[in-house]
């Protein structure tokens, strides 16, 4: 047995060339190639990225005026569309997000395997995926219409509407079983196959975010799966649990839906920290300052972030005891949350910046999550959230770090990791240019959300008063700002796939294992497993003393 | 501790030298199945959180309530599936001892024990069903509101408990298929140890459900 | 004693040790049941409290192997457990808190002890 070694031919072909035993569509979605499995999922993810964004769209033209804006658009066509636009938005794109894509594509390669530790299963995750989308659009043409309940599906409204709760439901459901999969394909492959000598805190700072991300999908991710699971139950043969009629709580909902939903926010945040961690190094050109810290606040991140969930809840009854506990936890999620931000800053101090398009996306995190985080400690605060709770202020808080923080993230992941993955170049000069439209569209149409909610506006209404119509324009106009970026970058991307300038093994100086592969990798990676030696950054230590040299 | 465990005395993987194609870790493939395992008991475990603030509400419902059931026919039950996780434990042995045969004849009275808790299953739930105890029923809605929720928690958790042991003895079965087939071999049985970890987790739930529903008196 | 070196070390675990975890699995359970049935109050609830985790430790330890594996797992199985502990403890607290919150006829020891 031990004699048989496989010995791969010099010139061993890249995944996106190798086809191996099907052809055309079929060797993407039969493929179990992690870093195909990755691409499937970028593909599938930006389609209903698309949509949402549509949606958000239509959401905020309605809302340009007070009462009826686009002829024909019902106050009940309005809540179905935010209903879709959040469940799209959360499900579909922030909570599969960085691991789905670029876990998929770059993890097995930064900690030196050939693929994840489960690759059929890493396929069926992907299935589960797909399929759950599906009955989700599915929910939107059939019956009496897509749920009206807002993402949050709370009960008892979500048990007493006609809409397609139920289909909705089940499509949450079976993308939570992709969301685990993930999870535990991720946890056993960083356990067992980091390449020789990599040790814990030799792994690359993404590793980290993604393996502190994936035991929260593997722990929380059933709390939501069995809540939904009551809700179908109740509304299939009332068993009473959460019907107020029959003697249910419905605050218990909200409880369960919470143990999950809030540790969820941080499956969309920490992988998008990690990715930062990545590129500020690589574009300050020196070694992360801080590694433990970081890696060791995603963990902390990962466990204080279980116990805040109330803090959604402070205007249900609860003891005062309880409000104080649940605020003070939700105050120190902040200081994980604070070293890392601190740690980036330091990080690009005395640096040598090579400012482009992947830092400037980082940099935007930086600035975006600072609002969303401080946002966060006002909602956090039991004063102030009485004030504010359900406005505007809440929504333009969580775009903050959703979208500013994640959907960011997302983005400087893919201009860090595009040439890698296609083994092309995309064009410099156009990225700044939408990174300056999306930046300034961004912050009109979500801060002006924060003014209205300190002003009063309620969230989710169809109507307004009168004397808030200024901020509504001027997020609304935001809006299309933000579009017209964003479309210029899917131009971008989607053109230089194909014709940008091709791509060398390492464009940006970056000293991960990514790095040492061609652009694009061959198909399993390694022709021959690394042996890892030193630090994560270790390359940055060697440039720096070449660089003090000089000097 | 760990040392008891042999070869691996270290987390770092040791088989990242071998070709890919030979790639097989059976401690990663037990690692997943704890992990599935972990899911598994948050999704009962949640349960129990709604039995607990329900039963605070309606202690006296519950109470009531939980004297119409069965506790015969629940511990029983318990000794069935305590029965066949022995079984279904011997059989993992058996095959490491290299005796095919009663390894398989083990896993055979595991899946048999596991009907015969489903069939008792259904005779209770049956009975219950014919006197009219079953949510949204007429009977029921006369019924004071903690002991429709005690019957609304009765009827989800020993459900869900009924679809895995369903599930587990579909997943033996097709394990049974294998140690017959030679898939399954004294060197490479994780799949089967597997198996069994998720026959004994089905069972592990079910200790915990007897008390808080059958001997709550 | 199981060989340190060898890796099928569930092999060296005899028939007669699952025999008797079984015997006092069936002892434990028919423990908990007359408990109950002798109408001993909160004490039958106690009993039930204190005898189901055990019940729960003998299958996890040796069927499940937990017992034998090494201590990755045993953290792992730590830390999701206590996740759900500390999930079920806090959410049923903060429930109760608001309801009459500690004492004898409290919120808590009804949902316990009752």
């Amino acid at each position: 047995m031990a004699s048989t070694v496989v010995t791969h031919t010099p010139a061993v072909l890249n995944y996106l060339e190798e086809k191996g035993r099907h052809a055309g569509i079929l060797s993407w979605v039969l493929s179990t190639d992690h870093k195909r499995i990755g691409l499937l999922y970028m593909y599938t993810m930006f389609a209903f990225f698309g949509v949402g964004v549509l949606m958000g769209l239509i959401l905020r033209l309605e809302l340009l005026t007070p009462g009826p804006t686009i002829p024909g658009f019902t106050a009940n066509m309005y809540n179905a569309v935010f209903t879709l636009h959040g469940v799209i938005m959360i499900f579909l794109f922030v909570i599969p997000g960085l691991p789905a894509i670029f876990g998929n594509f770059c993890m097995p390669i930064m900690i030196g395997a050939r693929d994840v530790a489960f690759p059929r299963l890493n396929l069926l995750s992907w299935y589960c995926f797909i399929v759950g989308a599906g009955i989700a659009v599915l929910a939107l043409f059939t019956g009496q219409g897509f749920p009206d309940t807002g993402w949050t599906f709370y009960v008892p409204y979500s048990l007493r509407t006609g809409t397609n709760v139920t289909l909705g439901m089940l499509g949450a459901f079976i993308i939570g079983w992709s969301s685990i999969l993930t999870g535990l394909n991720f946890l056993v492959t960083i356990h067992r196959m980091r390449a020789p000598g990599m040790g814990w805190f030799q792994m690359p700072l993404f590793v980290w975010a993604l393996y502190a991300t994936a035991w929260i999908q593997v722990i929380a991710t059933p709390v939501v799966g069995i809540t939904l699971a009551l809700v179908m139950l109740e509304r299939a043969i009332d068993v009473g649990i959460f019907n107020p009629a029959l003697g249910g709580d419905p605050i218990l909902f909200q409880h369960m839906f919470w143990i999950y939903s809030h540790p969820a926010v941080y499956i969309m945040i920490l992988p998008a920290m990690g990715a930062i961690s990545e590129i500020i190094p690589t574009f300050a050109g020196r070694t992360i300052f801080g590694y433990k810290a970081i890696a060791l606040s995603s963990l902390s991140i990962a466990s204080v972030g279980y116990l805040v969930w109330a803090h959604h809840m402070f205007t249900t009854p609860m003891s005062l005891a309880a409000l104080f506990v649940f605020s003070l936890l939700t105050f120190f999620v902040a200081i994980p949350s604070g070293v890392k931000v601190f740690n980036w800053v330091a990080t690009l101090y005395k640096g040598s910046i090579d400012l482009r398009s992947p830092l400037l996306f980082a940099l935007s995190f930086i600035f975006l999550f600072s609002i969303g985080g401080l946002t966060g400690l006002a909602n956090g605060a039991l004063g102030p959230n009485l004030h504010i709770h359900d406005t505007y202020f809440i929504v333009g808080h969580f775009h903050y770090v959703m979208f500013g923080g994640t959907g960011f993230g997302l983005f400087a992941a893919l201009h860090y990791w595009f040439p890698k993955m296609y083994g092309r170049m995309y064009n410099e000069r156009l990225a700044w240019y939408y990174w300056a439209l999306m930046f300034v569209g961004f912050n009109m149409l979500y801060f002006s959300m924060l003014i209205l909610g300190m002003e009063g506006n309620p969230r989710r209404y169809y109507d307004y008063l009168p004397r808030f119509q200024t901020w509504h324009v001027v997020s609304t106009v935001g809006s299309w700002i933000l579009v017209a970026g964003l479309l210029m970058m899917a131009y971008n991307f989607i053109r230089s796939a194909r014709r940008g300038a091709p791509a060398p093994a390492n464009p940006w100086g970056g000293v991960t294992l990514e790095w040492t592969v061609p652009s694009p990798p061959p198909v399993e990676n390694f022709h021959e497993i690394p042996r890892w030696e030193g630090s994560a950054y270790h390359g940055f230590e060697k440039l720096q003393r070449r660089r003090s040299e000089a000097q | 501790m760990s040392t008891l465990v042999g070869t691996h005395s270290e987390d770092l993987p040791e088989h990242a030298h071998a070709p890919a194609h030979e790639h097989r870790d059976d401690t990663a493939a037990k690692i997943g199945m704890w992990l599935f395992l972990f899911t598994e008991l948050m999704l009962f475990g949640i349960l129990f959180l709604v039995y607990a603030v329900y039963r605070s509400i309606y202690s006296e419902d519950f109470h009531h309530a939980a004297l119409e059931l069965n506790v015969a026919l629940g511990s029983f039950n318990t000794f069935v599936l305590l029965t066949s996780s022995m079984t279904m434990a011997m059989s993992i042995a058996a095959l490491q001892k290299r005796d095919k045969n009663l390894s398989m004849v083990l896993l055979l009275a595991t899946i048999v024990l596991g009907a015969l808790f489903m069939v008792n299953k259904y005779f209770e739930w049956g009975a219950k069903i014919h006197h009219g105890l079953y949510p949204a029923s007429e009977h029921m809605r006369t019924l004071p509101h903690g002991e429709q929720l005690f019957y609304g928690l009765y009827y989800t958790m020993t459900g869900l408990h009924g679809l895995h042991v369903l599930a587990g003895m579909g997943l033996l079965s097709l394990m049974l298929y294998f140690v017959v087939r030679d898939k399954i071999r004294p060197d490479r049985h994780v799949m089967l140890e597997n198996s069994g970890l998720y026959w004994h987790l089905v069972d592990l739930i079910w200790i915990f459900l007897l008390p808080l529903f059958y001997v709550t008196t | 004693m199981y060989e340190s070196e060898s890796p099928e070390h569930a092999a060296h675990v005899n028939y007669g040790m699952y025999v008797l975890i079984w015997i006092a699995l069936l002892i434990l359970t028919q423990f908990t049941v007359t408990a109950a049935q002798l109408h001993l109050g909160a004490m039958g609830i106690i009993i039930a409290v204190i005898v189901t985790p055990v019940k729960a430790l003998l299958v996890l330890y040796f069927f499940m192997h937990l017992g034998y594996e090494r201590l990755m797992f045993k953290g792992m199985f730590a830390f999701a457990v206590s996740t759900l502990i500390i999930a079920i403890g806090f959410t049923f607290w903060t429930w109760c808190s608001d309801r009459g919150g500690w004492g004898r006829h409290s919120c808590l020891t009804r949902g316990v002890l009752s």
